[in-house]
């Protein structure tokens, strides 16, 4: 096994373990959407309207919710200096961290998401671009959390601080991600935002190594 | 630019430069303001109201001036390792903040009048604010470290991963249709106002950069001074 | 041009004068601050240099 996929392989193996963390991500997703109709009131028609914000930021507030245990325990228990002195580019292993990251919270969430569509009351048709909204938003998510979590290694109230960093980066894929329901809800084809969501994740993809990489190698100096 | 990397150089430039940039600040403001406010005429579309363009262009401006100088010596402190360029970096990052928290409340108040409400969540606006958080985002992440060098470097690459906002708000005017007007001084064919106008517009926009240059010097020597305090401190404690 | 007409800015003064006072306001306030920190720490500066020469003078 190649030693990218070794470190995918463990770090999905440490979340499985831990297994409550995943579980706790997709619960408080679920609970976050609830507490909409109970405050907004019951109504239908009020619902639908919002249904796909509403299940978009709830999505941004959990990923964001997991993320900076991300390099956490590694930096704690000094495995992080290993994984900088590796013969493995850190760039890859930022990649390969934020892999992991998408599939022990991203992947649960889009596999809730319609579940939480339902009880928003949205239209059946937007089901399908939602789902892909967010299986080409929700990368980006994992990518642009990863370099926060990162930056924010070792400093005070880094969870609050991380969402700080964290949040104003997040909004352009909230805005496309919203925006593309809302287009095919309205009938005219959310190709253009489902190109750009995608657009999104490439340049995230070819940018946050870098920027990932270079704050995990100063936190472990 | 490595001639200045050496702090005792480069604190002996900025405190010669410091009245200057003092003197510039005072007397270009003070005559903007009074081109602004009296001979400049009212428009005809906006009336009165265009007066308030005199606060909110310049300070625009400044907002993504400041993040492209923070960006940029962010950059060079990651690059070269000059210590210098953080310090430049730390000391401009509250002035930007400044800069842009006026953008965002002078275009909430020429709003209110011009298109009947104080905010829209269009493109422009939004990356402004956008970039308000990003500045917020600087400044706790600069401070959140025990060792400040450790801040100074995450808080570079931070402003560094940031700085691709800056030509998403130069461009939103262009590339979304918005309330929001589209450049009409910085344009390919030349500016599109009178120069009634151009004239108060430009003068407070010499006179917001000379004061960030002012302000910044300030804020670096104070750093400078914080930085000796505590090797000072650590001597003593030593002796 | 009487002294009315001028606070009134053709009816819009409750929307020029705020944005001209808001922008004063912020930019004295962060230039008085950066000042007052900068003569702080001359000061601060100065205090243990004096310290220090204190110090270093005791045989």
């Amino acid at each position: 096994m190649s030693p990218l996929f070794a470190l995918i392989a463990r770090d999905i193996r440490l979340a499985v373990r831990q297994g409550a963390d995943s579980m706790m991500v997709i619960v408080f997703f679920v609970l976050v959407v609830v507490l909409f109709p109970l405050g907004i009131g019951p109504e239908p028609a009020i619902l639908a309207r919002v249904a796909a914000g509403v299940i978009w930021v709830a999505a941004l507030l959990a990923a964001m919710l997991s993320m900076d245990r991300l390099y956490q325990s590694d930096h704690e228990d000094g495995s992080l200096e290993l994984l900088v002195l590796s013969p493995l580019p850190l760039e890859l292993q930022f990649l390969a961290k934020a892999a992991a990251h998408w599939l022990t919270t991203g992947l649960p969430l889009i596999i809730a998401a319609p579940l939480l569509g339902v009880f928003l009351n949205m239209r059946a048709e937007g089901f399908g671009v939602l789902l892909a909204a967010l299986a080409l938003g929700t990368p980006s998510l994992s990518l642009i959390g990863g370099v926060g979590a990162a930056l924010s290694l070792g400093a005070r109230r880094s969870g609050v601080l991380l969402s700080l960093l964290v949040l104003p980066l997040f909004i352009p894929v909230l805005i496309f991600g919203v925006s593309a329901v809302d287009a095919s809800l309205t009938g005219l084809g959310a190709k253009a935002q489902l190109l750009i969501l995608g657009g999104l994740l490439l340049g995230a993809a070819a940018l946050t190594p870098w920027a990932g990489a270079a704050a995990l190698r100063q936190a472990a100096e | 630019m490595h001639r200045f990397a050496n702090p005792t150089r480069f604190l002996k430039l900025i405190s010669a430069l410091q009245p200057w940039a003092m003197g510039v600040s005072v007397l270009c403001l003070a005559a903007g303001l009074y081109f602004a406010l009296i001979v400049s005429p009212a428009d005809y579309q906006q009336s009165e109201t265009v007066r308030i363009m005199y606060v909110h262009v310049p300070a625009s401006w400044m907002a993504m001036f400041c993040y492209s100088a923070m960006a940029g010596a962010s950059a060079v402190g990651l690059i070269w390792r000059h210590l210098t360029a953080f310090v430049v970096a730390r000391a401009t990052a509250p002035i930007g903040a400044a800069f842009t928290f006026l953008a965002l409340a002078t275009g909430s108040l020429w709003g209110k009048p011009m298109w009947g409400t104080w905010w829209v969540w269009d493109a422009r606006l939004t990356s402004v604010l956008i970039l308000l958080f990003l500045y917020l985002g600087y400044m706790a992440l600069e401070g959140a470290f025990d060792d400040r060098s450790r801040g100074a470097r995450a808080a570079a690459i931070l402003a560094i991963v940031g700085a691709v906002n800056v030509p998403i708000i130069k461009f939103s005017v262009d590339w979304w249709n918005t309330l929001h007007q589209p450049a009409s001084v910085v344009k390919i064919d030349g500016p599109a106002i009178h120069s009634s106008m151009l004239t108060p517009l430009l003068l407070m926009a010499m006179g917001y950069t000379a004061f960030y240059f002012w302000v910044m010097f300030v804020r670096v020597r104070a750093e400078f001074n914080d930085a000796r305090i505590q090797a000072l401190r650590l001597r003593q404690t030593e002796a | 041009m009487d002294f009315n007409t001028f606070i009134d800015m053709g009816g819009y003064g409750a929307f020029i004068w705020p944005s001209y006072g808001l922008s004063a306001l912020v930019l004295v306030a962060i230039l008085w601050q950066s000042r007052a920190r900068l003569k702080r720490s001359g000061a601060e500066l100065e205090r243990l240099r004096h310290k220090d020469d204190v110090q270093e003078d005791r045989p």
